[in-house]
């Protein structure tokens, strides 16, 4: 029964990155530098993405957009990519989004991208959320744990010190950042391709 | 019957607030001591005692968390174990403690709103409905018949999310995939009607946005393949097996330790804030086994009480301008796991201080009460049948004194 359950949904699966559907494209985001902004995501008249809540406050134009991405420093990895998630104090959102890479829909397998249950076997430490008491000690361990060569890839506005005191990069190396609040499944893929040194569109 | 709702620090004291489900009425007490309650001191902080082994007995204590695979999130079990039996488990609070609580006070309510809704991101339109309603004065009625619908599709992705998970842990690959894909479409949905995927800045002060009214009738065919999905899933025996009899909360242990919403309802208690909140007509949906099995089978029927829900309302945006109460105020709302609780100061029209207590807080303590005794392989199931997180756990217990 589940079979023709399946059969009759069709291939719901994204073709991103071939091609990027409208209902996969990001929720809104600011296109303009607005004048200001209450969370800091304005400084010296430049608008850093990276801490951007998309909120809306602010009166500018907006728009769906994918490329809020920065990754510095990405692998030269063509096949495959080993995939550490760790939530160091996320509202859960950030979580959903990453489990939804593993969802039907996304489904990251197709691309060569794996979760691993252990930091020991991971390419990529994939981070979000602010950095709390209890999670830093994790993150410095699980940095350490893992083999070389590693990148780290952070999620969100949190994890970028937005609404928080502290951002990731105050405790580990960061190679590269995806903005969002949360940043969607797409966003995430895009800055997972690019970390493994793969063109995303 | 009164249930101690929670507690938080306030001016050197203890701010108990009392709630009863039947008639909605809520007390504030404030005392030096903590209430003679059992949720008492989980209400407050996580000081409860660490695990002790028994004299004379060869359980192992172990930790399980904060960075496990399984668990998904920040946050951390310690379990007294034989190997295969829990003798005793509590849930470990701090680890999501992230201290953006003080960032929502003294601002502009719309940015404290902002911030409040990336408390809990997957419950954020509960709790911008409890915060809001507990501040604003001469609300607008469609305003919050708009927000009633938007908390009802909130409860529909948690809920899939939530059945998604259990059929996961019992290995039924086909039926995950199909209910994580539900919770995708209703994702969608949401992002497509207010422009962010889990509806953060709809709910504004006096205002509820929706940029793509046209975007609810997809529930058509979400409801429509829900009720197919349904109807499979209760007939794998497997899967009905391993929620059967699994993390069993009897009446007793929901009265005893203040439980509220799934796990409350799951045992036959119709602990539900939409049964007395102004803008439903509801009756809440109980079930009388206190099982997995048992929360299970109130989620599927409340999904179709909230498809119900959504389509008796015009969803579309709406304005308003009402005032802002000042002084402190209690505002509660029925999240997909239970009631989230915000109780607000507002002085000179900004937030001076505010308590927020979410469901996790409590059924953490529920969850733990009923896994015990069980064996290790249930835990997933049990678990996973209260829908809780850990970023709705650590909510700040008490404001700047
Ligand atoms: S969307 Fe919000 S966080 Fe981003 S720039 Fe505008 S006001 Fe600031
Ligand atoms: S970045 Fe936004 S969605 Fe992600 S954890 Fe932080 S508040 Fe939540």
């Amino acid at each position: 029964m589940w079979i023709i359950k399946g059969l009759r949904k069709g291939v719901i699966t994204s073709d991103y990155p071939k091609k990027v559907s409208d209902e996969e494209l990001p929720p809104s985001f600011p296109l303009e530098t607005p004048k200001e902004c209450p969370f800091g995501a304005v400084k010296d008249g430049k608008l850093d993405p990276k801490k951007c809540l998309n909120c809306r406050l602010c009166n500018v134009p907006f728009g769906r957009k994918l490329d809020v991405d920065d990754v510095r420093n990405p692998l030269d990895f063509k096949r495959s990519l080993h995939v550490f998630f760790l939530d160091v104090g996320t509202c859960h959102a950030c979580n959903r989004e990453v489990a939804q890479l593993q969802g039907p829909y996304y489904d990251v397998h197709r691309l060569g991208i794996f979760f691993t249950p252990t930091p020991k076997h991971a390419d990529v430490l994939l981070v979000a959320g602010c950095p709390t008491d209890g999670m830093v000690p994790v993150l410095k361990e699980a940095y350490e744990l893992m083999p070389e060569p590693k990148r780290v890839l952070v999620l969100g506005a949190c994890a970028n010190g937005s609404l928080c005191r502290r951002k990731v990069e105050d405790f580990v190396p960061v190679d590269g950042y995806v903005s969002g609040c949360p940043p969607s499944p797409v966003q995430i893929i895009r800055g997972l391709l690019k970390m493994a040194g793969r063109d995303a569109e | 019957m009164k249930v101690l709702s929670a507690v938080f620090r306030k001016n050197g004291k203890f701010l108990s607030v009392w709630l009863d489900y039947e008639t909605g009425r809520a007390e504030l007490e404030y005392t030096d001591k903590l209430p003679d309650r059992k949720i008492a001191p989980a209400l407050i902080s996580d000081t409860s005692p660490y695990i002790t082994i028994p004299p004379g007995s060869n359980a192992v204590p172990l930790t399980f968390g904060p960075a496990a695979g399984g668990l998904g999130q920040a946050g951390a079990f310690e379990i007294l174990t034989y190997g295969e039996r829990i003798v005793s488990i509590r849930p470990v609070y701090g680890y999501k403690r992230r201290g953006i609580e003080e960032r929502l006070l003294n601002r502009p309510i719309e940015e404290s709103v902002v911030v409040l809704e990336r408390a809990t991101g997957n419950f954020s339109l509960a709790y911008t409905y409890a915060l809001l309603k507990a501040i604003e004065e001469n609300p607008d009625e469609e305003v919050w018949e708009v927000r009633k619908a938007l908390l009802e599709i909130e409860r529909l992705y948690n809920h899939f999310n939530a059945i998604h998970k259990l059929a996961g842990a019992a290995s039924q690959k086909v039926a995950t995939m199909h209910f994580h894909a539900l919770e995708e479409d209703v994702l969608r949905l949401l992002s497509r009607l207010t422009g962010h995927r889990y509806g953060f800045s709809a709910n504004r002060p006096g205002e509820v946005r929706i940029l793509e009214p046209k975007a609810v009738e997809r529930l058509g065919k979400i409801r429509e393949e829900f009720r197919s999905l349904r109807e499979e899933l209760l007939e794998s025996k497997i899967f009905i097996d391993r929620l059967h009899n699994t993390c069993r909360l009897s009446r007793e242990d929901i009265i005893e330790l203040d439980a509220v919403g799934i796990a409350a309802r799951g045992s036959g208690i119709a602990r539900d804030v939409r049964s007395f909140d102004r803008y439903y007509s509801y009756k809440p949906v109980t079930c009388e086994e206190g099982d997995a099995l048992a929360r299970m089978m109130v989620r599927l029927e409340e999904i179709e009480r909230s498809f119900e829900i959504i389509d008796s309302v015009d969803v579309k945006a709406v304005r308003s301008d009402p005032s802002v109460k000042e002084g402190l105020n209690l505002g509660v709302a029925e999240a997909a796991h239970g009631d989230v609780l915000t109780l607000v100061e507002v002085k000179d029209g900004r937030i001076s201080w505010i308590g927020l207590r979410g469901a996790s807080r409590v059924n953490y303590i529920a969850f733990s009460r009923g896994i015990t005794g069980n064996i290790f392989t249930d835990f997933p199931f049990g678990l996973e049948s209260f829908g809780l997180n850990f970023a709705d756990a650590d909510l700040w217990q008490g404001g700047v004194e």
